[in-house]
């Protein structure tokens, strides 16, 4: 049903994998409120490790993980999309989560 | 300490602490705190990074095809409906379609058809108990109450001869009908007996001056090895066998000590049994049969005269069961025992068998 927007999220995160960039504006969002160029270099090494991170996550668990944060999706409707039941996104997302935030530990 | 693995759970599969239970629950605990906290932490930096300029039409596409996908649904389900009903005969294939949707239909109740039928046949998922029910004979004579006091203190005399009824139920089962030789009390009538045993307690008496009648030492039953009257009197103990409550004593002669009277009401005899009107097994106890837990308990019970049961005790128990087994047996109601016609109360023990595997 949703094989387009699958493969897009897909398409999507192999550009970002090539490409692995991270902008300034995110970078100046994370920082502390005093954008200190110390605090800016540890937001943007904070960044550049998370999606590191996210890329090498499991296909399917990325992609539960991006229509959840990006598009705002139930689990109901995430499950519809990626055509699984609700349980696995569950799983999925809390995997995910799990896996990065073990891996970011001193980030977080 | 780590967190709490519920609340754990919640936290990264949501990634927020929304929901009441869990945002009391991290208000309250530590470490489920510090998760919350690290979690919401990750959650920002994923929003912000994914924030990051989307390939060009990205969202918007996944949002549109969402509404493409939600709005196709609703119309199939549209064009979905006449079909149901006969319509649209010349769609292509759609008696292929019915054909195959009857097969599989058909072949699920087949299927689950058999399955209950092999669950039937099989070993019961959960074991029933079985319920066994046995009444005293009918007919007999009941245990009669207790027996009577014995005789008051009083001057020794020279050839005592204690003389004691017993009618407990000590020695022939919790309940068996004893066989009681009546006591004629009647016949001990004051006109038939010497003056002076009217006035026992103010006059020394002679027992060789008393000749009474039906009475002698050989009575059946005669003097009780636990007795506490270990007095050199002689007592007689009277009681009634026919369904009065606790004995009457009725001491005659010097003696010293009394024996003592009183014992458990019984009801009396019966014709015909109670006839069980409505009564289910009890429900196997979960602790039993997680325990695997087998054996009996048997209850006595009364049969009262409206049908209700009544446990008047376990004569035998089994762990986890006894609760279960007296639950279901005060739910019984009976036709109750008949006497010359007239219910009766009626005694008997319920026999209730917990077995994991019953045997057939």
């Amino acid at each position: 049903m949703f094989t387009i927007v699958v493969n897009t999220v897909r398409s999507y995160f192999r550009q970002r994998q090539r490409r692995g960039f991270v902008r300034d504006a995110q970078v100046e969002r994370l920082a502390s409120p005093d954008p200190s160029a110390e605090s800016q270099v540890e937001a943007q090494q904070t960044l550049e490790r998370l999606e590191r991170e996210i890329c090498e996550l499991p296909s399917t668990h990325r992609e539960a993980l991006l229509l959840a944060v990006v598009q705002n999706l139930s689990m109901h409707e995430i499950a519809e999309v990626l055509e699984v039941p609700v349980g696995t996104v569950k799983t999925w997302l809390r995997r995910a989560r799990a896996r990065l935030m073990k891996r970011l530990k001193e980030h977080l | 300490m780590s967190a709490c693995p519920e609340i754990r759970d919640h936290l990264l599969t949501f990634g927020n602490r929304d929901a009441v239970h869990v945002f009391q629950h991290v208000a309250n605990c530590e470490p489920c705190e510090g998760l919350a906290t690290r979690v919401l932490k990750l959650e920002a930096q994923l929003r912000s990074l994914v924030e990051l300029p989307v390939p060009d039409g990205w969202v918007e596409r996944l949002c549109a095809r969402r509404e493409l996908a939600n709005s196709s649904v609703a119309a199939e389900r549209k064009e979905e409906r006449p079909f149901g009903f006969g319509q649209n005969v010349e769609h292509p294939g759609l008696w292929s379609a019915r054909g195959v949707s009857l097969s599989v239909h058909a072949a699920c109740l087949l299927i689950g058809l058999a399955l209950s039928m092999q669950n039937d046949v099989g070993s019961p998922s959960v074991p029933s108990p079985s319920i066994r029910i046995r009444f005293y004979e009918p007919g007999a004579s009941g245990p009669g109450g207790g027996g009577g006091g014995g005789g008051t203190r009083g001057p020794s005399p020279a050839a005592p001869a204690p003389i004691e009824q017993e009618f407990s139920e000590a020695g022939s089962g919790p309940l068996a009908p004893r066989a009681v030789p009546a006591l004629e009390l009647d016949a001990l009538s004051t006109p038939e007996l010497p003056e002076e045993v009217t006035s026992l307690l103010d006059a020394p008496f002679s027992p060789d001056a008393i000749q009474l009648p039906g009475l002698s030492s050989d009575v059946p039953g005669g003097p009780r090895a636990d007795s506490q009257s270990a007095g050199t009197g002689s007592g007689i103990g009277g009681g009634d066998g026919r369904g009065v409550g606790t004995g009457e004593g009725r001491g005659v002669g010097p003696g010293r000590g009394g024996g003592f009277g009183g014992g458990d009401y019984r009801p009396g005899s019966w014709d015909i049994d109670p006839v069980l009107i409505h009564g289910l097994e009890p429900a196997y106890p979960v602790q039993a049969l997680e325990r695997r837990i087998e054996g009996e308990v048997l209850l006595q019970i009364r049969v009262r005269v409206d049908g209700a049961t009544e446990v008047l005790r376990v004569l035998k128990a089994l762990p986890y069961c006894v609760e279960a087994a007296t639950e279901a047996a005060t739910r019984y109601r009976w036709k109750p025992a008949l006497k010359a016609g007239k219910p009766v109360e009626a005694i008997g023990v319920l026999t209730v068998r917990f077995e994991l595997v019953p045997q057939r």
